[in-house]
């Protein structure tokens, strides 16, 4: 795909010539790669629940696999004939790394790609050690798990310096959307990593709140701040939305029969996400308070930011799980009640889990104010990296 | 019913059966320290002779030393046109609804009548493994009991830990790099060179990004150990128990403990406190009628022996009037099974002193042997003669032990012999030091009360506390005492680990338990197993 872009050589609206390190087909294969990798993702975690049973040929793992490598090896291709074949105008687009060149993403990438085949062996030991796993987070899985995040803020920058370099230019508003997408596509992976904290169930409690404010608003204000479309945390978060909800709808059309003991819950199909969290609602927020507050004290906009970004997600996200464990929720297009074929019936199921599963019913209001205060406090932090981290991607060109 | 052969079994042991454990062992260059199994002692392997409706079937489980992990199932089906052999795992408190689908063998190459897959067992606990065979004469179901425990600690070897170490240095110097870059030159105009700032900014950048990698790389080492002292707890640990001895008076403590005045007592108190950390520890259940079945074996020489079936004083002590062993150091094997059907093997050490007194059996079943063991045939002094019939197989880890003996009279006319414990006869395995203990019968390792629980285990009846009425019910459907069974007897076996062994073979004739001895040397298929 590189390569007849590269014999196209391609110009861009700008008017500069486009070089195989930001050819849009290139960058368009990376961002698809870091698509399977969070869809291959969620899958493989539905598969967990439903199947139970899986090999190294599992439908999911190989989306995973063919998405790592088609991410690593079009980044290969493109740093070799960069620093190999490239003109000075090409090389001007990229960093050097070991004295071979080639764009950020592109070598973000490449090391997620090389961090998911090292955890290979070290899963295969960690199988023979400690058993085939039980866990969905372990330390080889974790391993796994920055790879695949290295090829996503891969895409992430290279999408990011595409939308940059685009400026002014006719291609920008393409740009600055596929940038959008990738940082949709951020957000379902840290969905994924979070989903433990984040069954309806869990949305009347502190930690919800804490782990969602300590992670999406490092993950929005950083979009919020370099993106170039009107609403850039809105349409990321909008992104995440439609994709989750998407495989909430493919997933219950899928046939899967658990295939380990014990199976307290018979399932007939994958088990399909729940209804999103409706993160659209707190990006929008962001958005506006980070415009309005713009010029002012980082630290004091950071706060406001994640003062919103709480606040929201308390407002929509608490009556929408009250109506996902009380409600008639248990259909097609909210997918509640669905649960892991290992999940013993009983009341936690229909309640709200104060602290954990075991712990039902409403945390007390004292906990809740002080889990939200806490979450303001991780959210302040997170934003105000957020703004750094969305300075910098601002900027970046290569 | 066939046993399976020498050969039939090498080649199970090879290509099959050590699979899981060889790759385990040898191709991550792993150390494996071998702890305890459930029921028996160093013996983890389930064996099992029974049918699947018409057809005979020999089951062999290999129990994985992880769990979660995945059981070798070996099943030699004989009879003709078998079509298809399938397992399923059901655990104990699952119910039919709880199994998941079975899982189908493969023919083992060269061996008709050889059938092998892998089952997927994710918990610790006991299961009912159901052997499904289906073929021109129709189809039956055997139901195996398997008990799954988690036994062994697995260590990174030096290589591993080079390998593994090389990696994260590549890719942690790797990420250091690539941040270095992006401070330096990746929000740079196009080609623009870096300045001395930018050079600057880099160099600092990459040093904050050493600083959390380090931080980052400790903290998934302390992770990584408080996973492994996770798995490490629990790791199956038998439950504990205190054994004494004491000598009562004229007048029994318990009446049920018959005793004359000055007869020794063994007392065995299980640890409830152990017991009650043990979300596995349940009730127990008789097998074959009793709730213990205790031994006592000689260490070292092995040249005694008492089968003993002590008394409940409560749910958790039990004593028994000791036999006149002679003084000495004994290693103490009590089986228990629970009525979750888990079987369980408790393990501990007496020393008893000479006996004074002449020995009333607190159990009519219990029985004692002293004396050495014999090479290929025991004696007794009723003129009868036990053979092993298999004893001048070479015996080999892991392969069929040909455990199958004759009784005949003095001319060598074959005898008939009564139920022992609803069984033809019982047979108990020791090495010299104690490190495999094994109590087996003609159906194999897996205690029958296991499998009667395992099938009248419900909620409702856990509820009801029914279940060890259920199991003493099949147990009274078991052979009266007067009926009379041939006296050829063959146990299912393999030996787990090289060794010097005694093996004990015990029936009743003419109303006396007699015990048969016979010594036998193993050597290692090649360090395998």
């Amino acid at each position: 795909m590189s390569a007849t872009v590269a014999h196209r050589a391609p110009h861009s609206a700008a008017g500069t010539p486009q070089s195989v390190a930001t050819a849009t087909p290139f960058i368009a294969a990376i961002l698809l790669s870091a698509c399977g990798i969070a869809i291959g993702l969620l899958w493989d975690i539905s598969w967990h629940m439903s199947i139970g049973r899986d090999t190294f040929w599992a439908p999911p793992h190989m989306l995973e696999y063919v998405s790592g490598l088609v991410a690593g090896l079009s980044c290969g291709y493109v740093v070799l004939r960069t620093t190999f074949a490239g003109t000075q105008a090409d090389k001007g687009v990229t960093v050097g790394f070991w004295g071979f060149r080639g764009p950020l993403g592109a070598w973000i990438t490449i090391w997620g790609t090389f961090a998911m085949l090292v955890s290979a062996p070290f899963d295969d030991w960690w199988h023979n050690a400690y058993g085939l796993d039980v866990k969905i987070v372990s330390p080889p899985h974790m391993v796994l798990f920055w790879g695949m995040l290295g090829i996503v803020v891969g895409a992430l920058a290279l999408t990011a310096s595409a939308q940059n370099r685009s400026a002014g230019a006719r291609s920008e508003l393409r740009d600055a959307w596929l940038y959008a997408i990738a940082g949709g596509v951020l957000c379902l992976i840290f969905a994924n990593g979070t989903l433990e904290y984040s069954w309806p169930n869990a949305q009347h409690a502190p930690v919800f709140y804490i782990v969602w404010g300590g992670v999406f608003p490092l993950l929005l204000v950083g979009y919020s701040r370099a993106g170039r479309l009107k609403y850039p945390a809105a349409a990321a978060a909008l992104v995440f939305m439609m994709a989750w909800f998407a495989m909430g709808q493919v997933f219950r059309h899928v046939p899967a029969e658990p295939r380990l003991a014990p199976i307290w819950n018979p399932r007939t199909y994958l088990w399909p996400p729940y209804f999103p969290v409706l993160l659209v609602v707190p990006a929008l927020a962001i958005d506006l308070v980070r415009r309005r507050l713009a010029g002012t004290n980082p630290w004091l906009v950071s706060f406001a930011l994640s003062a919103a970004f709480v606040l929201l997600l308390l407002a929509v996200q608490w009556p929408l799980a009250a109506f996902m464990v009380k409600g008639h929720s248990a259909n097609w297009f909210f997918n509640a009640g669905e649960w892991p074929y290992f999940a013993r019936p009983g009341p936690w199921q229909h309640d709200y889990w104060a602290s954990q599963r075991s712990d039902l019913g409403a945390p007390p209001a004292g906990v809740l104010v002080g889990g939200l205060a806490l979450a303001v406090a991780a959210g302040t932090l997170s934003s105000r990296l957020g703004l750094a981290w969305g300075s910098w991607m601002s900027r970046v060109r290569r | 019913m066939g046993l399976l052969d020498v050969a039939g079994e090498a080649l199970i042991g090879r290509h099959v059966a050590t699979r899981g454990a060889r790759r385990v062992a040898i191709a991550s260059g792993a150390l494996v320290t071998m702890l305890v199994c459930s029921a028996h002692v160093g013996s983890p392997d389930t064996f099992f002779d029974g049918v699947a409706g018409p057809y005979p079937v020999r089951v062999i489980i290999r129990s994985p030393a992880v769990i979660p992990a995945r059981a070798e199932i070996i099943v030699r089906v004989t009879g003709s046109g078998v079509r298809r052999v399938t397992a399923t795992p059901k655990i104990w408190n699952g119910g039919d609804r709880g199994a998941p689908p079975p899982d189908d063998a493969l023919r083992v190459p060269g061996d008709s009548t050889l059938w092998s897959l892998r089952l997927w067992i994710m918990r610790q606990g006991s299961y009912a493994v159901l052997v499904r065979v289906e073929g021109a004469a129709g189809s039956g179901t055997a139901v195996v009991p398997y008990t799954a425990v988690a036994t062994t600690v697995l260590k990174m070897n030096g290589a591993m830990a080079v390998t593994l170490s090389a990696l994260a240095l590549f890719l942690a110097s790797g990420l250091v790099t690539i941040v270095g870059a992006a401070a330096r030159e990746a929000t740079l105009p196009p080609d623009e060179e870096p300045d001395a700032a930018a050079t600057r900014r880099a160099r600092t950048v990459r040093r904050t990004a050493i600083v959390a990698i380090v931080v980052a790389l400790a903290g998934g080492r302390v992770w990584w150990t408080l996973e492994d002292r996770a798995y490490a707890a629990a790791l199956f640990r038998p439950v504990k128990a205190s054994v004494t001895v004491r000598t009562d008076g004229a007048t029994p403590r318990h009446p049920g403990v018959r005793a004359n005045a000055g007869t020794r007592v063994l007392r065995l108190a299980i640890d409830s406190s152990e017991a009650a950390r043990r979300s596995r520890w349940a009730p127990l259940v008789p097998d074959h009628g009793k709730l213990m079945h205790l031994f006592l074996v000689k260490t070292g020489d092995l040249n005694a022996i008492a089968h003993l079936h002590p008394l409940a004083i409560d749910t958790i002590t039990f004593e028994t009037a000791l036999p006149p062993l002679p003084a000495g150091r004994y290693h103490v094997f009590a089986d228990v099974v629970l009525e979750t059907g888990f079987a369980e093997t408790i393990v501990q050490g007496v020393t008893l002193d000479a006996p004074s007194n002449q020995w009333v059996p607190t159990d009519t079943d219990d029985a004692m042997s002293v004396g050495a063991g014999g090479g290929s045939t025991a004696r007794f002094d009723d003129g009868s003669v036990l053979s092993w019939d298999g004893v001048t197989t070479p015996h080999v880890t892991g392969t069929d032990a040909a455990l199958t003996f004759t009784l005949r009279d003095a001319r060598g006319a074959p005898l008939a012999v009564e139920p022992y414990l609803g069984m033809a006869a019982h047979a108990v395995v020791v090495r010299d030091d104690g490190g495999v203990y094994v109590h087996l019968h003609p159906a194999g390792t897996a205690s029958p009360a296991a499998a009667q629980a395992l099938a009248a285990w419900t909620p409702e009846a856990v509820a009801r506390e029914a279940i060890g009425d259920a199991v003493e019910r099949a147990q009274r459907a078991m052979p009266p005492m007067r009926e009379t069974m041939p006296g050829v007897f063959a146990f299912p076996f393999a030996f787990p680990k090289a060794g010097h062994y005694r093996v004990w073979v015990q029936f009743r004739r003419g109303r006396v338990i007699r015990t048969g001895a016979f010594d036998v040397q193993v050597r290692d298929a090649g360090g395998t197993r």
